[in-house]
């Protein structure tokens, strides 16, 4: 069973579908990150979300956030939402946050699939380990590092395109090639520094913009 | 309330409420000639982070019992900075220890100082971990001519990192500089300010009121505006404490806390002010190429602020990690709730999020504004019992 549910194929399909929802994001301007919630029984896409950040003010928008809500409202309506969520596991490209690892919790959810790290305020082992908790709805377990490379890159695409003019951003694309053995390291602390800039409703790299 | 006044209390970071911890030390008296040269010596050539807080040379008074082994009670001084004389209840630490006072190496080549009286101060030679005669030759040898008879001594542990630590620690054993200690932040909510949050308060109260007659969780919430005055959003929760006991269509939505629907207002409210200020100014900013394929356009900045910048959430009970981080995301400036909620609070009890070092924004936060006036319906909302109970119970008797 548990080999069914974190099956490689199955697993790297269900990521691209998530990778997918974070190029939707990037295509309006949105920080590239996308969630799938899939059924684990019969591989059935439950919901699928991105960041929403810039579009809604409202910065407790993140792709999770955005499943969830998705799923709950196409949901039969006699389920509630630990049933639902404790039979499926949720792929996100890049490391729930501090918020929406509380949010998985009482949201029922006991497997959690995610792409990079986010350094800055992850809540699955970065900055806080808020998925193993003692209270506060269900423990869940972690799988890590399933295309973190394209979930980077996809940041890092963001960051470039939000930030063409600034300074900081040319410097790294020139300091890129001579460093190219600590390259997915950079990647790393700067797909996280471009969540951390962004997450909190897209407004700040509006004003560093403008 | 009568019989109540008004307060709350400020929650700082863990270092900024930890009490006094010691840290086992070698000291020796010294004569007041020699404590220049010494410390001199001592700052060349023992540098132990462990000891980087602290000064080399305690000054001043000398009982009989000798120097430095405050190890007795030492209650915080909160806001006391009054605080003055020698740490009550001192107590000597080894100084009777034959393994430490007796002759053995150079330290003891010559008889100590006379050190009776008031004229002579003590020095901070390093710490216990590593005894004095084992600091290697060189150091043996810049020590010999101070004839010092070292004694175990113990001595603030952490450098403090709050105003009221400085305070109290410093008569255990002289601090170096005082710590960035922000007495702005420090201080406790005064009023006139207190007032209008407690009457904050008191809306947020009577919403987790209402929520809690009508089944949920009773938890209430009021965002104000960065004037003090205006309230911008108030919220209550909209989660069901006992969710199977009740039919499906009055089932409410499992994340509904009472901060994240009050966020979602203010967000609302936001991009309301947004697109009217983009439909009068229209054209003022070019639309941006993405170059990932979409080529969006950008409305400006909201002119309603930016997110919940500048304001400060009234809570009735302590968030959990996920409200914490929603207020943290949302760049909130100060929280203030009534009560702690020990099992899963995140700004003070299980975490503190908001003085988190790795987390990219920081804030206030007050705890304890009209904890008094919490009745019993107006509880907790993440423990997520499917248990039913008694939800129609009356929940703030003294409000309603």
């Amino acid at each position: 069973m548990a080999a069914a549910r974190f099956g490689v194929e199955s697993r790297e399909g269900n990521m691209r579908l998530a990778l997918a929802e974070a190029e939707k994001a990037l295509a309006v301007q949105e920080v590239p990150i996308g969630c799938v919630i899939v059924r684990n029984c019969d591989g059935h896409v439950v919901a699928r979300g991105r960041n929403n950040t810039v579009a809604t003010g409202d910065a407790t928008r993140h792709a999770e956030f955005e499943a969830i809500d998705a799923a709950l409202a196409h949901a039969d309506t006699g389920a509630i939402a630990s049933d639902l969520f404790d039979a499926c596991t949720l792929y996100v490209t890049c490391e729930p946050c501090v918020m929406c690892a509380a949010a998985l919790r009482y949201a029922g959810f006991r497997h959690v699939c995610f792409g990079c790290r986010n350094d800055k305020f992850g809540g699955c082992g970065s900055a806080l380990s808020v998925h193993q908790a003692p209270t506060g709805g269900t423990s869940f377990q972690v799988e890590e590092g399933v295309f973190a490379e394209e979930a980077i890159a996809l940041l890092r695409r963001f960051y470039a395109n939000e930030n063409v003019n600034a300074p900081q951003a040319r410097k790294r694309q020139r300091n890129a090639p001579a460093a190219a053995g600590s390259e997915s390291v950079d990647a790393e602390v700067e797909a996280s520094d471009v969540r951390a800039c962004v997450s909190g409703g897209g407004s700040e790299s509006q004003s560093a913009e403008g | 309330m009568p019989g109540h006044e008004l307060c709350a209390f400020r929650v700082g970071s863990e270092e900024e409420e930890r009490e006094l911890e010691l840290l086992d030390v070698y000291v020796a008296d010294v004569s007041p000639a020699q404590a220049q040269a010494l410390s001199r010596v001592l700052a060349r050539h023992v540098r132990q982070p462990e000891i980087a807080h602290l000064k080399r040379i305690r000054s001043g008074r000398l009982d009989a019992a000798g120097v430095g082994g405050a190890s007795g009670d030492f209650r915080r001084a909160r806001g006391s900075t009054g605080h003055d004389g020698e740490a009550p209840g001192a107590t000597p630490v080894g100084a009777n220890g034959a393994s430490f006072a007796a002759p053995a190496g150079p330290f003891a080549a010559a008889p100590a100082a006379a050190c009776t009286g008031a004229q002579h101060v003590v020095a901070l030679l390093c710490t216990a971990a590593v005894p004095p005669d084992a600091l290697g030759d060189e150091v043996t040898r810049a020590l010999l001519p101070f004839a010092l008879r070292p004694r175990l001594a113990r001595v603030p542990r952490n450098a403090p990192a709050a105003r009221w630590q400085y305070d109290a620690w410093l008569h255990v054993w002289p601090l170096m500089c005082p710590p960035h200690v922000h007495a702005a932040v420090h201080r406790a909510l005064a009023e006139p300010e207190l007032s209008a949050l407690a009457a904050h308060m008191r809306t947020a109260l009577r919403a987790a009121a209402d929520a809690a007659i009508d089944g949920a969780d009773g938890v209430g919430v009021v965002i104000v505006a960065p004037d003090g005055t205006t309230a911008l959003a108030v919220g209550s929760h909209g989660t069901w404490h006992a969710c199977r006991s009740r039919p499906a269509a009055q089932r409410a939505h499992v994340l509904h806390h009472a901060v994240m629907r009050a966020v979602g207002i203010v967000g609302a409210r936001n991009v309301a002010q947004r697109d009217g200020a983009l439909v009068r100014g229209a054209g003022a900013r070019a639309p941006v190429d993405g170059g990932g394929g979409g080529g969006a356009e950008h409305g400006p900045r909201p002119i309603g602020g930016y997110l919940c910048s500048g304001c400060t959430a009234v809570v009735t009970i302590e968030p959990c990690a996920m409200c914490a981080m929603a207020l943290l995301h949302s760049r909130i400036a100060r929280v203030v709730y009534a009560r702690p909620d020990p099992e899963c609070g995140a700004l003070g009890s299980r975490y503190r999020l908001h003085t988190h070092r790795q987390l990219n924004h920081r804030f206030e936060v007050h705890r304890g504004l009209c904890a008094h006036e919490v009745g019993p319906g107006v509880a907790a909302s993440c423990r997520l019992e499917d248990a039913p109970r008694d939800a129609a119970a009356p929940a703030l008797q003294s409000l309603s």
